[in-house]
């Protein structure tokens, strides 16, 4: 077996490196990752997606202007969402009549309109559960049940597992099982510092708090000695935590390639999230990356809530901000994601997943709220090596009253007898993508559903 | 017998049949054979009950809700004791002389869920064993230590040093550890009780409910309003104040602006942190660790008596943060100790239909051990769910949940969704949910208008608390969290994973119930906790069998410090932080995070607001932090400690750095390599926990390292090599003495540590960069 393999089953399983494992460490440069970037933006809370990607509206005006507690889905007209020919179809906010005198209501139909044609938009996921931990751990897992790892990092512990990066979490769900370390970035500064720790000042290579033959003397020193250690200690939780420690320090050098693609500022929300994963990703570090909005228990006054969580999620344009604002070269939300990526030059190589806890109950409640309901959707974009994720198509569907219909796990078509996409269904759809369904640790942690139901999720132009 | 040699011999349960453990001379637990009912139930638990049965039969389920067998789930803090009692019961029901366990299950008298098991088959048989078990007795006792077998523990004296770190964030005096060395573990809980009444052992404490209770929230800024501004509170009480000449000195400020910078900091400060500081109190002043949640009282500072209108209390020093007083607040509010903090009620926010369900949610959490949510684990079916007709009372999907969290929920009906957090005694309930209670008592309609101190006492009183207590516990000795019990029998590793869970469950279970008999006195249960095995394991015994190995997981401490530990760790044993260039008292580069020095949120950090989950396992970034700690710290350590002189010095007393091992033609000098060995000893003993003898590898190691570091610098220093210079580095000395902040040496630089052409400060450098960064200095 190859070192590489070794440290990665290790990596996979959780179990220690055994002694002697060191030997080698020069060999042990990290793989500049060049695949497909893989972003999952997780929406804490359970979106409301029929304010969203799979729209519910009133018959009449009468009827969507009833407020308390009433059986109207939401507060615009059926006549009035927005669509494309592909049957991609948004809720128009901007007419929800508490909500027509804000510009920002503009945010489903600005966002829809432009980049409908690239989206596909999975509706109708029986997501089984109306828990928020369960159900986040739900669509990034494929798996109810606590302690399975997110497919992002399964994802980064299949192609890159040496890197000091594979995986960075900006919340949602990361946990990795031991597949992978999930990595924080934040504070550019700080971050310049640890890439260099040798370095007095991160900009200056001359002064060093001890020169490269010292910095090899204490490295082979520490290996020496974790190799006694691991000869004499034999309990798994200990020989583990050292074995980690060892591993998290394979790929310290490669933190300095980072530093180059840096931005001098990052902006907040998504945008600042991606710019500092776009940088990581061009360094040959970065295999997948979970950003993270929130804001979505919309429990009470929905509309608004839902309008001010997509301010976060979907954003707005560039255009729509002036000079000096942060986000005046690049959008904010998703608009400032894509807008990233395409100044990176890296948006044809990289495939962005949209999902929530779960979705918000058929109407509203007493405070105009909605509450916690197992069906939700997912939205997904992007391309892989060039090669472009088909858009301006829906899969799966759902009644007037939100219940997911049964499909034909072929051609998606409503079939009575059929079955229901469930989060293990996107699970293998996000596994097959990135390649990684037949790889030692996807089989490690099996799906919950079979492989060949609803195999065509994802589909390219 | 190791625990693998008796697995061979296991037949019907899959686990070892071995039972009382003893610790050996040499620290090693060794174990006989024997399984007790309770030990043979929880396997059939996990293999037949919950597999088999739960489905129906979890309280809250069909089958629960209509006879008298309700399983509680494995979610839930003390869940095996709970449905030994309930299938005792059961067992002990019969029809047709026979037990109605062996019926029911074969689908015989009218069971509502048919045939789940044949006569025959191993899960039968399971029963039918159980069944024996209940009318024969036990037939020895439960004994957790089985599932301990082949451990190496610490003794007394490597225990003192660990639980010093970990409880007081400190290295033992030479005192402390000469009275253990003497008195052996009747002598170590004195030292251990010293240890529970220092500041670094409360801030653990609090770190470690605050990671549940996420209160430091509260904290961050922008957050300050929290408790408002008008009506009840007055959380900016302050601004009235004027800015004379004593109050700029009373509060220690510099001018006007700051001491209103100080007094809006310490006010936020101390109403945020109320719900932790008074579980401090409870336990300083070692009352029953009930009274968190039953304190008729409301704990204040100066600074938050001011914010709740508080003036029942005198103050020793009306500006000191650190002065805690009870107030009798009962008459205004009725006081449920951290349940009543207007802090935890709005962390934990309720709304017009979450009907305080969250709040419920954290009690069982936080103060029962019952982490609710994964009863959602099972799928639902939403599409079967009547949505009108109060499905959280009447669909079993649902009640499963709320069967239990909802009586809770209404402990909180006198206070709903309400920005001010008034309490509101004449509070109308909810009749399409389960009336306010707790578990099966119902909560007295006299009781509506004081909800929360009834529900508080139930909860003091039930099992869970202190199981949960005792979790806690454990979290502040281990640094990690208890097992969680193995999901999937089919799982080729179930075998090994229950046995280690149940070595834990039964030592916590333990822990708890002596903390529940002994007066709820928590600082005895830490101190119980630190001499277990869980924290005292450190190796197994050298022949242990490879079998048995995965069954010792759950066992021995290993938990990567978090960056508020790491940083008392660093002060307390070196007397100063961790910080920036030319700065040795102030900040904290583990703990600033103001966007320019901090490392806290990159490093295992928690914001209790957006990351609340602390990464354990290290990441290249987490490595760099430990990596630049490292060379920046070491260097300092070693600037601040050769510009004083020898006897004032924490480390390097006994030598200087003119100090070599080889002369100037490469001859080994003595004396010198004497020294210096010694002093790397020294070092390795105080830093890393080790004794390490003469000639021992890892001294030679260590040795080398100096010796081909300094021999290095010498060398290049005298070929005039670039990047090579015969001056310590200037940054990493400071101006004053360190530890009393006198002058060293005024202009004259008399007294720092500047010159170093012999390149020994540089080597010694290298030494503690490598000792800092160990394992053993990072890792409780």
């Amino acid at each position: 077996m190859e070192r590489r393999d070794f440290i990665k089953l290790c990596s996979m399983t959780g179990l220690a490196v055994a002694a002697g494992a060191t030997a080698g460490r020069s060999e042990a440069k990290v793989q500049n990752y060049t695949g497909p970037l893989h972003l999952f933006v997780h929406q804490g809370g359970g979106w409301d997606v029929t304010n969203i990607c799979d729209p519910k509206g009133g018959a009449s005006a009468a009827e969507i202007q009833g407020q308390g507690e009433s059986d109207v889905m939401n507060h615009y007209l059926t006549s009035d969402i927005g669509g494309t020919a592909g049957g991609v179809r948004w809720a128009p906010l901007e007419t929800v009549p508490d909500l027509a005198a804000d510009a920002d209501s503009q945010v489903n139909t600005k966002f829809f309109s432009k980049f409908a044609k690239d989206l596909l938009v999975v509706n109708g996921i029986d997501m089984m559960t109306n828990s928020h931990d369960v159900g986040t751990r739900a669509i990034w897992a494929g798996d109810l049940t606590e302690g399975k790892p997110t497919v992002a990092a399964l994802i980064a512990a299949a192609l890159n597992p040496e890197s000091p990066m594979a995986f960075v979490s900006f919340g949602g769900y990361d946990v990795t099982g031991g597949t992978v370390a999930s990595t924080r970035l934040g504070n550019i500064d700080a971050i310049k510092r640890l890439a260099f720790p040798y370095r007095k000042d991160p900009n200056d290579e001359t002064e060093l708090f001890f020169s490269d033959e010292t910095q090899a003397r204490i490295t082979k020193a520490r290996d020496e000695r974790f190799n006694a250690a691991m000869k004499a200690q034999r309990l798994p939780r200990i020989r583990t935590a050292m074995s980690t420690l060892y591993l998290s320090r394979l790929g310290q050098n490669e933190l300095k390639q980072l530093v180059q693609y840096l931005p001098d500022d990052v902006a907040g929300g998504l945008v600042g999230q991606v710019q500092l994963v776009a940088a990581a990703y061009r360094a040959g570090l970065c295999v997948t990356a979970n950003l993270s909005t929130g804001g979505w228990d919309t429990h009470g006054d929905d509309d608004r809530g839902v309008r001010d969580a997509l301010r976060g999620l979907l954003g707005f344009p560039a255009e729509d901000f002036g000079s000096g604002d942060q986000y005046a070269g690049t959008g904010s939300g998703m608009h400032g994601v894509l807008e990233v990526l395409k100044q990176q030059s890296i948006d044809s190589n990289t495939v962005i997943y949209c999902g929530s806890d779960f979705g918000r109950t058929p109407g509203y409640n007493m405070g105009n709220g909605k509450d916690h309901y197992a069906v939700s959707s997912m939205m997904v974009m992007g391309a892989v090596g060039g090669k472009k994720i088909k858009g301006n198509r829906v899969v799966g569907m759902t009644d007037e009253r939100h219940s997911p219909i049964d499909i034909n796990p072929d051609t998606f078509e409503e079939q009575a007898g059929g079955k229901r996409m469930k989060p293990g269904h996107i699970q293998n759809a996000i596994r097959r993508l990135a390649g990684i369904e037949e790889s030692d640790v996807a089989r490690l942690f099996p799906t919950t559903e079979k492989a060949d139901e609803f195999a065509n999720i994802i589909a390219f132009e | 017998m190791l625990l693998g040699g008796a697995l061979a011999a296991s037949t019907v349960l899959g686990f070892a049949a071995s039972g009382c453990s003893t610790e050996g001379d040499d620290g090693a637990v060794q174990s006989d054979v024997c399984v007790s009912t309770e030990e043979y139930f929880a396997t059939a638990y996990f293999k037949v009950f919950k597999a088999k049965c739960a489905s129906c039969h979890q309280i809250g389920s069909i089958g629960a809700e209509q006879s008298d067998f309700d399983l509680r789930p494995s979610s839930e803090a003390g869940f095996l004791e709970a449905n030994l009692d309930v299938l005792k019961k059961v067992a002990s029901l019969s029809a047709n002389d026979k037990s109605v366990l062996l019926q029911k299950p074969l689908g015989q008298l009218d069971h509502g869920g048919g045939p789940v098991l044949k006569e025959g088959d191993e899960d039968y048989k399971v029963l039918e064993g159980l069944v024996q078990r209940f009318q024969d007795g036990d037939s020895c006792p439960n004994t957790q230590a089985r599932y301990l077998a082949g451990i190496e523990l610490s003794g007394p004296d490597e225990t003192l040093r660990k639980a010093a770190l970990v409880l007081a964030s400190r290295l033992p005096t030479d005192e402390e550890a000469a009275v253990v060395q003497k008195g052996g573990w009747d002598a170590f809980d004195k030292v251990i009780d010293g240890y529970l009444e220092e500041p670094a052992f409360y801030s653990r404490l609090e770190e470690k409910y605050n990671d549940l209770l996420l209160t430091d929230f509260y904290l961050n800024g922008g957050n300050f309003d929290v408790i408002g501004n008008d009506g009840e509170y007055n959380p900016r009480w302050y601004e009235d104040l004027p800015a004379t000449d004593a109050n700029i000195k009373k509060y220690g400020a510099k001018n006007a602006d700051d001491m209103y910078s100080i007094l809006e900091r310490r006010t936020q400060e101390a109403v945020a942190r109320g719900s932790l500081k008074l579980i401090s109190h409870v336990v300083k002043e070692d009352r029953p660790f009930t009274e968190i949640l039953t304190a008729k009282y409301k704990l204040v500072n100066p600074y938050s008596a001011n914010a709740y209108n508080v003036t029942d209390v005198k103050f020793d020093n009306g500006a000191d943060p650190t002065e805690w007083k009870e107030s009798a607040y009962y008459d205004t509010i009725p006081q449920a100790g951290v349940l009543t903090d207007p802090i935890f009620l709005k962390r934990h926010e309720t709304t017009d239909t979450n009907r305080n369900r969250h709040r419920a949610r954290m009690v069982l959490y936080v103060f029962l051990g019952n982490d609710i949510l994964k009863a959602a684990e099972r799928p639902l079916d939403i599409t079967a769910v009547d949505l009108k007709q109060s499905p959280t009372m009447n669909e079993v999907t649902c009640t499963v949940c709320h069967r239990v969290v909802d009586p809770i929920a209404g402990g909180f009906r006198n206070f709903q969704n309400d920005a001010d957090f008034a309490y509101e005694p004449d509070n109308q309930w909810f009749n399409d949910m389960f009336p306010p209670g707790f578990k099966d008592t119902q909560m007295p309609a006299s009781k509506y208008g004081e909800a929360l101190p009834w529900l508080a006492q139930q909860v003091a009183n039930d099992p869970g608390f202190s199981f949960a207590s005792a979790f806690v516990a454990f979290r502040v000795a281990t640094g990690q969290e208890p097992l969680s019990p193995p999901a999937d029998p089919n799982d080729p590793m179930f075998t090994s994973q229950l046995n280690a869970y149940l070595g834990q469950y039964y030592t916590l279970s333990k822990i708890a119930a002596d903390f529940r008999n002994d007066g709820y006195n928590f600082k005895q249960m830490v101190k119980d906790t630190v001499k277990s095995p869980y924290f005292r394991a450190k190796n197994t015994a050298p022949g242990i069998s490879p079998i048995q190995v995965p069954h010792l997981d759950g066992v021995g401490t290993a938990h990567l410090l978090t960056p508020e530990q790491l940083d008392r760790k660093i002060r307390n044993v070196f007397g100063m932080p961790w910080a920036g260039e030319y700065d040795f008292f102030d900040r904290s580069s583990l703990l600033d995070s103001d966007g320019s020095q901090g490392y806290r949120m990159l490093f295992v950090g928690s914001d209790s607001e957006n990351v609340v989950n602390r990464i354990s396992v290290p990441n290249g970034i987490m490595a760099n932090v430990i990596e630049r700690m490292g060379n920046e710290f070491g260097c300092k350590v070693v600037g601040a400690e050769f510009s004083l002189p020898a006897d004032q010095r924490r480390w390097f007393k006994n030598i200087e750095p003119e100090v070599q091992s080889l002369d100037a033609n490469g001859y080994v000098i003595p004396e010198g390599e004497t020294a210096i060995k010694t002093e790397i000893q020294f070092l390795h003993e105080k830093l890393l926990g080790e004794k390490l003898e003469a000639g021992d590898p890892e001294l030679e190691r260590t040795y080398q390292l100096f010796l081909d570091t300094q021999q290095e610098g010498k060398k290049a220093i005298s070929a005039s090599a670039e990047g090579y210079h015969a001056w310590f580095p200037g940054e990493c000395v400071p101006d004053v003495n360190y530890l009393t902040g006198e002058d060293l040496g005024g202009e004259a630089y008399d007294g720092y540590f500047n010159d170093d052409p012999n390149y020994t400060g540089r080597a010694w450098s290298a030494v503690l960069a490598y000792l800092l960064t160990d394992y053993r200095f990072v890792y409780e």
